[in-house]
């Protein structure tokens, strides 16, 4: 693990020197510079991919979630961080899914060395850190899939609408429990990991 | 450090490229290239390329790189590729287990960076987009798209679709084309003789019929020629062996039963089933028996371990072709084996961790032979506890037998081909329904789909009597089960009381006069003895409902012609024949008709055309000669008369006729 984080410094100072300084692009292209404004109360990452069906079928959950807060100054960002997305499979993906436009193409991986996601789905809560947003949870979004081709009937858990509850009432957020499940994100920048490397 | 930091930084571009100088370390290492294509072209690709039910593609070295985390995982489970008897316990066709060695070469790939390696690119194999086996013979559509929605429990659904047949085919292969894979988890389809799906949902049977398993009546026949019909992603054409084609009939019904899962958004799913006809009647005539004990599945909540068995001894013998186990989220431990007389035991199929999402039929590798008196068990173990993450219920509650997925089932399907029956022997078949049904029986003494079936058998081996006494214990349980007792008055009239049968169909009509099954019998009964009224009253009324039933439309024409009105009887005769064009009897009855009213010319051309559809029957030469004499040509009457002695030279009045001629 200690191996992958350094990767994912590293591959940070070659993007720093190449001058981009955004968390990425947006579905219109322009670059992604703040993840919020200063009144919102939270931010959730969405981790997605467009071809990861376990990503694709969380993602009427995803929606849920953010039907349910959108009102309350929290602010979603669906999170695209593959190398092999293109602002063309994101946008068409975005309009297949009933997304909306809050999304972002992280190909710098910066969202993911900002919250240390691991796969597709998988989501991240951040809440304000003086002038920027620091992860109080990064996790599973709910308890459906147990492992890739083990999965409840539906959820019975679901972590991401209780952590964004715990920010909005300022209660302790809950630790992330059990191994996200779906697709490896794909990035250099990111290690590749398994279900088994994030079991330990 | 410096050196990683290039590596990464150009990694897309060094993927590209094949490597050209390996040092000894890279030469050991498992490749793409080297060991892992062959493995993923062998075991993945069949669902895993563009335009296939699988979710992504893995027929390039970028493609299966991008995925090679989840194929470690996936393999290391064994959630993939999907195979579940458990190994040494049967031997299947199509086994998809991929072995230990297969397994490491992929954990040893992804653990080493899922590097490419040198040599040729391998070349993956290719795959049609459209159907497996060329254009089908006939192609039946679902009548209408069904809406999936994004998310959601998974759903089970029955659509009816028609055959659209005129005349009797036999299919010899079948295949499913979806509509959308990715929605589809498996498919079987179930024939439906009588339309009974219909029947019971006339509102809704074109939108489709929700329930993970569904009844279908199999009609008063014994009819038992029956095939696994199943269909799930890696399928391709489902061929069924030499000798073995199934038979679909004017007004069959397919049920495309279907296990459809929400993919995240809105999907629409309108599945077509291709079907491949030969002109080879069967020569095998296997037939499905099933191990069950529903009645026994009272799951209390909290069960971890719940067991219920069955077992069933084989009257004659046979040869095993498939296996079909089933149960819903609750299965747990599913086993199958025979117990041959000799005391030896063979294993018919074990499947230690039921997964009904990768529930499949199982073909033998080849025939398993058991001697008659072999005994047949199943013992499946159910876990009703919170701890199993199926579990449709949560908390988990007390579960029983049902249709729907949140009941459960135990079912254990055997696809059986009787050995060796000669000719001159009843259909061994008919002694395994009775197993069968005796089975259900000491299980469920009032079952009466049991009842209502070893009726049936008694009827179709002439025990008249027995039915009889069957149907009326029946019609104790269900009185007004007009079916029952219509079946009842068809035992009475084989038995020879035709008077008790008329009342008993009579009452069966006034219970429901929209059975078609009563009115007809009652017809048929009233045409025998002379209550001609009644008999035309009854199949005017079915004909109007029903024009395409043959059978009402020719016993109509009898009753015409038996009361003098011929032209009436034409009339019916000729819409029988529309409707069996390529029977010859419909050709036959008008070429009679024809001749009985003097229309000579009429009546030589409908039976020639019984000769066209039945060229070797001697008889049907000779009445050609006859009709072909009554007008006048005698040239053509000798040589039909000449024919006919040759198919048949016993044929008496063929030679009488030909000495009349001149």
């Amino acid at each position: 693990m200690q191996w992958g984080r350094a990767v994912v410094a590293v591959v940070l100072a070659c993007a720093a020197s190449a001058g981009e300084q955004a968390f990425g692009l947006q579905a219109d292209g322009r670059p992604l510079l703040e993840l919020a404004p200063a009144s919102a109360k939270a931010v959730v990452l969405y981790f997605v991919a467009s071809d990861c069906p376990v990503s694709n079928r969380t993602l009427p959950e995803m929606l849920r979630v953010q039907h349910e807060f959108a009102a309350r100054d929290v602010a979603f960002w669906f999170v695209y961080p593959n190398t092999g997305e293109t602002l063309q499979t994101m946008t068409h993906h975005l309009a297949a899914f009933g997304v909306g436009k809050d999304a972002v193409l992280d190909k710098a991986s910066r969202l993911v060395a900002l919250t240390h996601a691991r796969v597709t789905p998988e989501a991240a809560v951040l809440v304000r850190d003086g002038a920027a947003w620091k992860p109080v949870y990064t996790g599973r979004i709910d308890d459906r899939y147990v492992r890739l081709g083990v999965e409840r009937p539906q959820a019975t858990e679901h972590f991401i609408e209780q952590v964004v509850s715990e920010v909005l009432g300022q209660r302790p957020v809950q630790k992330a429990v059990g191994t996200p499940v779906g697709c490896a994100i794909m990035n250099p920048s990111a290690p590749v990991q398994t279900s088994e490397d994030a079991k330990q | 450090m410096k050196v990683l930091v290039l590596l990464l930084c150009s990694g897309a571009l060094l993927a590209q490229q094949p490597a050209t100088k390996l040092s000894a370390h890279e030469r050991e290492l498992v490749t793409w290239r080297g060991e892992i294509a062959p493995i993923v072209y062998k075991n993945c690709l069949s669902c895993h390329h563009t335009g296939g039910s699988g979710p992504f593609d893995l027929s390039t070295y970028a493609q299966a790189k991008r995925w090679s985390p989840q194929m470690l995982d996936v393999t290391q489970s064994r959630y993939m590729p999907p195979w579940l008897p458990a190994p040494g316990h049967g031997e299947f066709a199509g086994n998809r287990r991929m072995s230990e060695a297969e397994i490491a070469a992929i954990k040893a790939w992804v653990a080493s960076g899922a590097p490419e390696g040198a040599g040729k690119v391998p070349v993956a194999p290719t795959f049609k987009s459209s159907w497996e086996l060329g254009p089908p013979d006939l192609v039946l559509e679902m009548p209408a798209a069904m809406q999936v929605p994004a998310s959601g429990t998974d759903l089970y659904m029955n659509f009816v679709l028609p055959s659209s047949l005129q005349t009797s085919r036999w299919v010899r292969a079948m295949e499913i084309q979806p509509g959308s894979a990715q929605v589809t988890h498996h498919a079987n389809v179930i024939l439906d003789r009588t339309q009974s799906l219909r029947r019971q949902h006339p509102a809704d049977w074109q939108r489709g019929v929700p329930g993970m398993d569904i009844l279908v009546d199999s009609g008063d026949d014994f009819d038992p020629d029956s095939h696994f019909l199943f269909w799930k992603p890696d399928s391709t054409a489902l061929v069924e062996p030499q000798g073995m084609p199934w038979r679909l009939n004017p007004g069959d019904d397919l049920i495309l039963n279907m296990h459809l899962k929400p993919t995240g958004k809105p999907e629409t799913v309108r599945a077509k089933i291709g079907l491949y006809f030969t002109d080879k009647p069967a020569s095998e005539h296997p037939m499905l028996l099933q191990l069950e004990n529903d009645a026994a599945l009272n799951i209390p909540a909290g069960a971890t371990d719940f067991v219920v068995e069955d077992e069933l001894k084989l009257p004659v013998a046979v040869q095993v072709l498939g296996v079909y186990p089933h149960a819903h989220y609750l299965g747990k431990r599913l086993e199958g084996w025979a117990m041959l007389p000799d005391g030896s035991r063979q294993d018919l199929i074990l499947i230690e961790s039921w997964d009904i999402d990768r529930q499949s039929v199982y073909r033998l590798a080849k025939p398993l032979p058991l001697p008659a008196g072999t005994v047949v068990h199943m013992r499946y173990s159910y876990d009703n506890s919170a701890a199993n993450v199926h579990n449709p219920h949560s908390p988990p509650v007390a579960v029983h037998a049902g249709n729907r997925s949140e009941d459960e089932m135990a079912h254990l399907w055997l696809q059986v081909l009787p050995v060796g029956p000669k000719a001159d022997e009843p259909d061994p078949r008919l002694a395994l329904e009775q197993a069968w049904m005796e089975n259900r029986l000491r299980k469920s003494p009032d079952d009466d789909i049991a009842l209502y079936n070893m009726a049936a058998l008694e009827t179709a081996q002439g025990h008249s009597t027995q039915a009889e006494a069957i149907y009326r214990r029946l019609l104790v349980q269900r009185p007004k089960d007009v079916r029952t007792m219509t079946s009842l008055g068809a035992a009475m009239a084989a038995a020879g009381d035709w008077q008790g049968a008329q009342q008993q169909l009579r009452e069966a009509v006034a219970t429901d006069a929209s059975y078609t099954d009563a009115a007809f019998d009652l017809a048929s009964i009233d045409a025998e003895h002379e209550d001609t009224a009644e008999a035309e009253s009854l199949l005017v009324t079915l004909t109007a409902a029903h024009p395409q039933d043959g059978a009402a439309q020719r016993l109509l024409a009898i009753v015409y012609a038996n009361e003098g009105l011929l032209a009436k009887a034409l009339a019916r005769l000729k819409a029988w024949q529309s409707i069996e064009p390529m029977d010859p009897d419909p050709h036959r009855a008008l070429a009679q008709v024809y001749a009985q009213m003097g229309q000579q010319v009429d009546a030589v051309q409908e039976q020639k055309a019984v000769i066209a559809l039945a060229p070797k029957s001697a008889s049907d030469w000779s009445d050609l000669g006859v009709m072909e004499a009554q007008s006048g040509n005698k040239l053509s009457a000798r040589k039909d008369f000449e024919r006919a002695i040759e198919l048949d030279p016993s044929l008496d009045a063929a030679r009488s006729n030909l000495a009349k001629l001149p």
